[in-house]
């Protein structure tokens, strides 16, 4: 899978899909580009709330709550 | 022998397991019913996928031989329940309410109809889920949406829609519905009957068709808490087939129903009761409930709930592992997705990692505050949504709102009935617990229904029956 980076464009993730087997037309593609930006601005924002939560590294995922 | 009660469609799984039991009525008798009111009512509410009829008689006669000749299994022997059409049932197409599925025959039962066909239940059909259990409806639908049975021209919500049209329209006893986000608790809410979200990890998700994988739970659904308490002791435990399946001990569910709620402290969520969106009614009748409770010595307070707004950004999880979930099927049949629904799936393929995995580190924060709130208090519980049933046409409006929270927990939670607008539509009301008590949110429920009587009303369908009906 060829890795996804910035800047997201429709031509980035034509080929991101296209190693994923996949082929989106072109309004899907022009579509996709700011919701796919949109989840990289949100990465930052949980970031920050991990921050803010003094969620350091000895938080680890868990599969359940047991 | 003394006359069977009430009519068979009304009775609950424990009344007519009681009846069964003591062979009053048996289990074709039932089935049969339920069959023929499934064939006469469900062109109107739409519910069912496919019926299993011929199946389902046969499963109960088998039933009914089996009691007879002193092998009676308990409390879900010779029952109609129906299945969530996301769930395999051995030889039955298995749909997932979608256009891409039209061809899939399981060669297994899920690991909960194993434990259901154990039980003796009678599976009476697959019902109706939006597609894949995933997103609003999208015209063109292979399966028209449920129709709500206390309002034709409204929605039943989803994606669980047909298990609870079929309970509300007593076309069934018991059904099972699975929970992404809230697909259990909110048709259960729309639709005036209960819905149980287990703990994640309660239920074996075997044979289930995937959406979310850290996200995914099935649960029971029915009439009354005390039958939804039935189901789930039978589907509840360990299954070595599903990774996520938990080891921790399944208790005496009906037992606990029993217990007092004197003292028990019930923590009302400050954030969602003062939500500035909320119908009004649906708070109103909301705080009726909290002073029934009140009045059953149960000590009721407002809480605050820590992180509830950092909940929405647990979406790129649902639609990343969606996306995985889907990448054979869209590789091979992505032309036969839903336009929208794609798009989701191809945007949560490409999540950012990093994303990914700090929200999951994010959820272990958001479970570690809530265990703090459950230090004060023994469940938690808001509306089950902020609003009514909408008119299809509508849309579904903001129906995850309340109930994501403990989806993204996995904590169980539960919608149980508690009244109804002015304009006669089912409202209902969430009260969740700590991580495998589903024994004290059991409790509560059933201690709130024993006080009322919403479970007992039946939506008029014989009229719209009478009204469909050629001249």
């Amino acid at each position: 899978v060829k890795p996804l980076s910035a800047p997201i464009t429709v031509e980035t993730l034509r080929e991101y899909y296209a190693s994923l087997g996949l082929t989106p037309s072109d309004a899907e593609l022009a579509a996709l580009v700011p919701e796919v930006q949109a989840l990289y601005e949100r990465a930052d924002k949980i970031d920050a709330v991990l921050a803010r939560e003094d969620a350091g590294p000895s938080v680890r995922v868990v599969r359940s709550p047991q | 022998m003394s006359a069977v009660p009430q009519a068979l469609e009304d009775l609950t799984i424990a009344e007519a397991a009681e009846l069964i039991e003591a062979r009053r009525i048996s289990p074709v008798e039932l089935t049969r019913a339920l069959i023929e009111r499934t064939q006469r009512i469900d062109p109107i509410v739409r519910a069912y996928i496919t019926l299993f009829a011929e199946e389902a008689l046969a499963e109960a006669t088998a039933a009914e031989q089996a009691i007879i000749t002193g092998g009676y299994r308990g409390p879900l022997h010779g029952i109609p329940i129906s299945l969530k059409d996301l769930i395999y049932a051995k030889g039955s197409p298995t749909t997932g309410g979608s256009r891409v599925l039209p061809d899939f025959v399981p060669d297994h039962d899920a690991g909960l109809v194993e434990r259901l066909r154990s039980a003796g239940a009678v599976i009476t059909g697959k019902v109706h889920t939006i597609e894949f259990g995933y997103g609003a409806p999208e015209p063109p639908l292979p399966y028209p949406p449920p129709n709500n049975p206390w309002a034709l021209d409204r929605t039943a919500g989803g994606s669980s829609a047909g298990s609870a049209v079929s309970l509300a329209a007593r076309l069934v006893a018991g059904s099972i519905g699975s929970d992404t986000g809230g697909s259990i608790r909110i048709p259960a809410h729309f639709c005036g009957v209960v819905g149980l979200k287990p703990t994640y990890g309660r239920i074996s998700v075997y044979g289930v068709l995937p959406l979310a994988p850290s996200l995914d739970h099935v649960g029971p659904m029915a009439r009354t808490v005390e039958d939804a308490s039935l189901i789930l002791q039978v589907v509840a435990g360990y299954d070595e087939r599903d990774p996520t399946s938990s080891r921790v001990s399944v208790p005496d569910y009906r037992a606990a129903l029993s217990r007092s709620v004197k003292g028990l402290r019930v923590g009302i969520i400050r954030e969602y009761l003062d939500d500035g969106t909320i119908d009004p009614e649906v708070r109103a009748l909301v705080e009726n409930a909290l002073r029934v409770l009140e009045s059953a010595g149960a000590d009721v307070r407002r809480v605050d709930v820590p992180l509830l707004s950092e909940v929405e950004y647990g979406s790129p999880v649902l639609v990343s592992e969606g996306g995985a979930s889907h990448l054979p099927l869209l590789r091979t049949r992505y032309d036969w997705y839903p336009p929208n629904q794609r798009r989701a799936l191809l945007r949560g393929l490409a999540v950012p990692l990093v994303s990914y995995l700090q929200y999951q580190r994010l959820r272990v924060v958001m479970i570690a505050r809530t265990l703090d709130v459950f230090e004060t208090v023994d469940v938690l519980i808001s509306p089950t949504l902020p609003i009514a049933a909408n008119k299809h046409e509508e849309g579904w409006g903001p129906i995850t709102r309340y109930t994501r929270l403990f989806s993204v927990l996995g904590f169980p939670a539960l919608s149980v009935p508690c009244g109804f607008t002015a304009s006669g539509l089912p409202i209902g009301m969430q009260i969740a617990g700590r991580p495998w008590d589903e024994a004290t949110v059991l409790n509560v429920a059933d201690a709130y229904q024993r006080l009322t009587e919403w479970h007992r009303r039946r939506p008029p369908l014989e009229v719209a029956e009478a009204k469909e009906a050629p001249a």
